[in-house]
């Protein structure tokens, strides 16, 4: 086991490499100038040439890889070439309000499609509570998130006004207090940092999470349907187990493979979810942080940014593959 | 058979929906309104700025906010009630003399005002550095150009500055406005460059606060502003790009005011439903066509010519900018600049623009691929509608909607034949031409100049030259209105439209001396005199 | 690798209550009615596609100065309204529907054209090759599709063709991951051994063989991402970086359309509605499909 997270983990660093490698050069592939996207329309030439030089953008390309490559080792990115701030701080602040979108939106999807899933799968020979179900569950597929978001913002934060509008709340506080230990000195303002939080979340989380639903709902009932059919749980009402054992001991441990799996997926595709609803929703978070930056040609912070992205990604791949081993013993490791 | 397992799942259902619950009710829980009632808050929709400063910004946001922190040696004065900008009042400058020879300015500085958080006094060393730091072109600093008629800057004692200019400029008053290149800073603060970007000093009504990046800046109110404490305590200022949302947010009252990306027809129709107002101030930001002489088919006049007759510029402004939104444009030189006259331009004709074009050697038209147009602003839309006017005379152009850096870079390197530009300058004919119209300003991939010369038009290069060392305000004005006349008759240059810069305001949050209409006007995009906005309760 | 196969089998869903198989005749209708549903609105949806030039009332790029921003119905001549340019909603959105559709098809062609083959290479062969082959899509596989296409477009430049490669491209590493375990299990068959033991070339394996078995299940899932892609173009439309105008595709209207959400909210209902239809047939169809393609049911 310990062997395998190790060969796992080595084979991260090339894959991780090969990704920054890729960002690196698309970065410089994509046309457009950083210096005329900071500077704007009334940039002289001198001044233009200067800054190239300045933001070392004169140098050769392959001085400029080995440098990035070599800096990034050290974890530092950089400084963002738009607004100076160090990429590394810069990408610390926004991460955790992306990290909380994801995870809430998990827990939406979660809440939303495994029910759904298991529901239609108990019910699968009756069409008419089946079908309804996956077609809510697949809708949330189909609606483009930004359309959903507006919508949700303007019946819930303008006519309703319970939602606030734009912001991501006091996560900095949050965190702030968590990190000092004021959290449990002080349990009321630590709740009502973390309300304030949770209050501008719901909004977001609703609309990214319904769109990932679908994928949870359709995993959970063909889940749900193995575990149901399963030859070891007819094998273990036979031996007499009660009803409990069997669902706990047997059902619950394999409807875990999937969630897994769900898990798994799902950051990939939640991560994608966040460019779009942090920008219908005006959080400040990763996702929009690296749209923008890939359109102001800010090389360091998108580099930053999708190298954090990536690590992200191959990291929970990669506790999801030690994970299947806990729970399901029949999957062993080379 | 699946009974006990489906009483498992009710409960799980139930639990579920307990979850669902508890997760609403947190949300429900408002946060404590932190003495919110006391303070008075000034809550801006706008974009994050790039940097705080000032120098370093062409960003529409990024000066709009700069106005808030900072000020320079003179002002646009107040007249009737209305900001003009072609007179300028004492500022950070108490009065000023020139020399006969008109290349010695002196500026008797104000005594007593103070920087923000106890920077101290500022003197003439701030303002030499202030200039300095743009003119040695200091890494970040944009406006240096704007400062090259200046010789030297010499520090008479703590209250007295000399400027000693190469030769004469007509417009030097103008350049001293508190206003990008204009802007005074403080030496202490800002030599730290690094830092200085988000640590502003200046001597403006409010001073900056924190930053949280992706979401707000927060200004307070600077106790010690030479001209009174203004009466707002904190100015926040939202990073909020989606102009959808920033109209919720001004309808649901989270905002005060809104600088809009682009103030379309349902914006002012919009804001006027929910009873706020449009502030408006000139001189409007031109939107306009460059055609580029050099460029096979238009360097044949014929073919510009058709290409004005093609287009359509009343209904393009109709379209975007119905009523008084925007005005007609009438001069490549916007009114409400110095040396502007009314022009006239082929009218809007498809028949005739067929018939030139048949005559230019293309019947059928001819096809455009690859034209280069930003994704932001106003530029696709122009666009969109240009493109279909030109597409009924068989010009046929094929977008390419690029990012608005690649858009500025393209345009360098003479990609588009005819190129859309938008924009506001010193309100002066001089700057104007000499940035759009003088043959240095050509761009040219193969030597680097990335100038904004679009159309390579050479033929008033002698004009600008005599206009630059002319003190006679008359005479002046004349070389520009002949200049204006060369261009109208070479065809080069097809204005659509001016669009004033325009915020929208809740009033009965906010209160502004000025009419909103053109009481006040400014350079760039935002509120000259922020310090006299006033919070209602 | 044991752990990747078993996910991705399950991500397909490749599994079916033996119980239902014992009840053919109730299950036929539940099993194959979203299917005939999801197929009967894609087809309509190709054939308004295909007549665009016939069905559309007016051209889908034609400016109406004097009905900017009307209503459904506010001008008799534009039925579910106009945008800000004043052209006809009803006539973008029918001609979207070939842009949109065209997307759809022709980048998930692309991504299974050049995932597929390397996929089942990589699963017969094994070896390096098929390490290398997987480390590639692994490490595409580590960035978001949406973000691998963003990337590709802003590239390339937003054009119809650009944006069809740049999405297929996203794609491609799901193929390659499915093809590959595909092929992983196909090859251990024993008809496939037969083969080999007959003498059968690799390459006349891998297309004999494996190809046309693994065909219905790579069918399948390029179905859903038929929906995957329709759903991305509209996604880089919002971010700016669609199909220039005066193209119209589902994307281009929404967001065009956003900016006039409170005055104006015809221009992204209908638009996102088409979306939303769209999306819905191609992941019924792929749905249903999905849940028959239990290998106990194939063999019935």
């Amino acid at each position: 086991m310990l062997k395998y997270a190790l060969r796992r983990l080595v084979i991260a660093v090339p894959m991780l490499l090969g990704a920054m490698s890729i960002v690196f050069f698309a970065m410089r592939i994509l046309p457009g100038d950083p210096c005329v996207a900071m500077m704007g329309d009334q940039a002289t030439t001198e001044a233009l040439a200067d800054c190239t030089k300045n933001l070392g953008l004169h140098r050769p390309l392959t001085v400029q890889y080995v440098d990035y490559l070599w800096r990034s080792v050290q974890l530092d990115f950089g400084n963002s070439l738009r607004q100076g701030y160090p990429v590394s701080e810069y990408i610390a602040r926004m991460f955790p309000h992306t990290l909380v979108l994801v995870m809430s939106s998990a827990v939406v999807a979660a809440l939303i499609g495994i029910p759904i899933g298991i529901v239609s799968a108990l019910k699968r020979r009756s069409p008419l509570i089946d079908y309804p179900l996956r077609i809510i569950a697949l809708l949330g597929l189909s609606m483009p998130v930004f359309w959903l978001g507006i919508l949700l913002l303007i019946v819930f934060s303008l006519h309703l006004d319970i939602f606030p509008l734009i912001g991501g709340g006091d996560l900095d506080g949050v965190i702030h207090m968590l990190k000092t230990g004021e959290a449990f000195a002080n349990p009321g303002d630590f709740l009502a940092a973390l309300g304030d939080v949770l209050h501008h979340l719901a909004l977001p989380a609703f609309a990214l999470g319904f769109t990932l639903a679908a994928t949870v709902s359709r995993l959970s009932r063909s889940a749900m349907l193995e575990v149901i059919s399963q030859d070891y749980i007819r094998t273990a009402r036979a031996k007499g187990q009660g009803e409990r054992t069997v669902v706990y001991k047997h059902a619950f441990r394999n409807m875990m493979v999937p969630l897994l799996t769900i898990i798994g997926l799902f950051v990939a595709v939640a991560l994608t979810g966040t460019v779009l609803t942090e920008t219908v929703f005006t959080r400040p978070g990763l996702g929009k942080m690296l749209v923008d930056a890939i359109g102001a040609r800010d090389y360091p912070l998108a580099q930053g940014a999708i190298t954090v992205f990536t690590m992200t990604i191959i990291f929970v791949n990669l506790v999801v593959d030690m994970l299947y081993a806990v729970v399901d013993p029949r999957i062993t490791y080379r | 058979m699946l009974s006990p397992i489906r009483s498992r799942f009710a409960l799980l259902s139930v639990a579920t929906l307990a979850l669902l619950l508890t997760f609403g009710l947190v949300a429900l829980v408002e946060p404590p309104a932190a003495d919110a009632q006391k303070k008075k808050v000034l809550n801006v929709a706008a974009k994050e700025p790039d940097t705080l400063d000032p120098h370093s910004s062409t960003l529409g946001q990024s000066q709009a906010i700069s106005r808030f922190m900072f000020r320079g040696l003179v002002r646009f004065a107040i007249k009737d009630g209305k900001v003009t900008t072609s007179e300028v009042e004492p500022d950070l400058a108490e009065s000023w003399t020139l020399s006969p020879d008109g290349t010695v300015w002196t500026f008797k500085l104000r005594k007593g005002v103070q920087f923000h958080k106890g920077f101290g006094e500022m003197t003439a060393e701030d303002v030499k550095f202030s200039f300095e730091r743009q003119i040695n072109k200091t890494p970040g600093t944009r406006y240096g150009v704007n400062l090259d008629v200046i010789k030297s800057i010499e520090v008479v004692n703590p209250h007295t500055v000399q400027i000693a200019l190469k030769s004469f400029d007509a417009i030097f008053l103008l350049r001293m406005v508190g206003y990008q290149q204009g802007y005074i800073v403080s030496k202490k603060a800002a030599e730290k460059h690094d830092q200085f970007k988000w640590s502003p000093i200046g001597t403006g009504p409010f001073h900056f606060e924190r930053h949280s990046p992706r979401e707000k800046i927060v200004l307070k109110a600077f106790d010690k502003f030479q001209g009174g404490r203004p009466q707002i305590d904190e100015v926040h200022w939202f990073d909020v790009p989606e102009d959808a949302t920033k109209l919720i947010g001004l309808e649901k009252g989270t905002f005060d005011l809104l600088y809009p990306e682009a103030t379309t027809a349902d914006f002012a129709a919009q804001v006027k439903k929910i009873g706020a107002i449009l502030d408006q101030w000139g001189p409007g930001g031109q939107q306009r066509f460059y055609i580029n002489m050099t460029h096979k088919p238009f360097d044949d006049i014929r073919v510009r010519r058709a290409f004005m007759h093609a287009i359509d510029r009343k209904a393009i402004k109709e379209t975007m900018y119905p009523g008084e939104l925007g005005l007609l444009a009438i001069s490549c030189v916007p009114p409400g600049y110095f040396g502007h006259v009314p022009m006239s331009f082929p009218e809007y004709d498809p028949e005739k623009a067929k018939k030139l074009l048949a005559e230019a050697g293309h019947p059928n038209g001819f096809t455009i691929k690859n034209y280069f147009i930003s994704k932001s602003f106003f530029y696709p839309k122009v666009l969109t509608l240009a493109q279909e006017q030109l597409k009924k005379v068989g010009i046929n152009v094929e977008l390419q909607v690029v990012e608005h850096a690649t858009f500025h870079e393209n345009i360098r390197k003479n990609l588009n034949p005819f190129v859309l530009y938008g924009g506001t300058r010193i309100t002066d004919a001089d700057p104007w031409l000499s940035l759009f119209f003088d043959s240095k300003e050509i761009p040219d991939p193969a030597t680097g100049n990335k100038g904004t010369n679009f159309m390579h038009y050479r033929a008033i290069d002698d004009l600008l030259q005599k206009g630059r060392v002319e003190r006679d305000t008359k005479k002046r004005a004349a070389i520009y209105a002949e200049a204006q006349k060369r261009i109208e008759r070479d065809l080069v240059c097809l204005p659509i439209q001016d669009i004033p810069n325009q915020w929208a305001r809740n009033p009965k949050r906010v209160s502004n001396p000025f009419d909103p209409n053109y009481g006040e006007f400014s350079l760039h995009y935002s509120y000259n005199y922020p310090e006299m906005l006033k919070v209602l309760n | 690798m044991a752990i990747s196969r078993r996910a991705e089998s399950l991500d397909l869903g490749v599994t079916l209550a033996g119980e239902e198989a014992r009840r053919p005749i109730g299950g036929y209708l539940r099993r194959w009615l979203p299917i005939w549903i999801g197929i009967v609105m894609a087809l309509a949806m190709m054939v308004v596609a295909a007549a665009a030039p016939l069905i559309a009332p007016l051209s889908p790029s034609a400016q109406y100065s004097d009905a900017v921003l009307k209503g459904p119905g506010a001008v008799e001549r534009h039925m579910l309204g106009t945008d800000e340019f004043g052209r006809d909603i009803l006539s973008r959105i029918i001609w979207g529907a070939r842009v949109s559709l065209q997307v759809g098809l022709a980048s998930v062609m692309w991504g299974f054209l050049l995932g597929v083959p390397l996929g089942i290479l990589a699963g017969t062969r094994g070896g390096k090759i098929e390490t290398g082959i997987m480390r590639c899509a692994d490490m595409l596989m580590a960035f978001p599709t949406l973000l691998l296409a963003l990337i590709i477009v802003t590239a390339l430049g937003g054009t119809l063709l650009n944006e069809i490669l740049a999405i297929g491209i996203a794609l491609t590493p799901n193929f390659v991951r499915l093809s590959r375990s595909l092929a992983l299990t196909i090859r251990e068959q024993d008809y496939i051994m037969a083969a080999r033991a007959l003498g059968s070339g690799q390459l006349r394996v891998m297309a004999r063989h494996v190809f046309p078995n693994a065909l219905y299940a790579l069918v399948v899932v390029a179905t859903l991402y038929i929906a995957t892609a329709i759903r991305t173009e509209a996604s880089l439309s919002f971010l700016g970086l669609g199909i220039p105008p005066p193209t119209p595709s589902w994307g281009n209207i929404l967001s065009e359309g956003r900016q006039y959400i409170k005055c104006c909210p015809w221009i992204t209902t209908f638009s996102g509605l088409a979306i939303m239809l769209a999306v819905l047939a191609f992941n019924l169809v792929g749905d249903a499909l999905r849940d028959l393609l239990d290998p106990r049911l194939r063999g019935e």
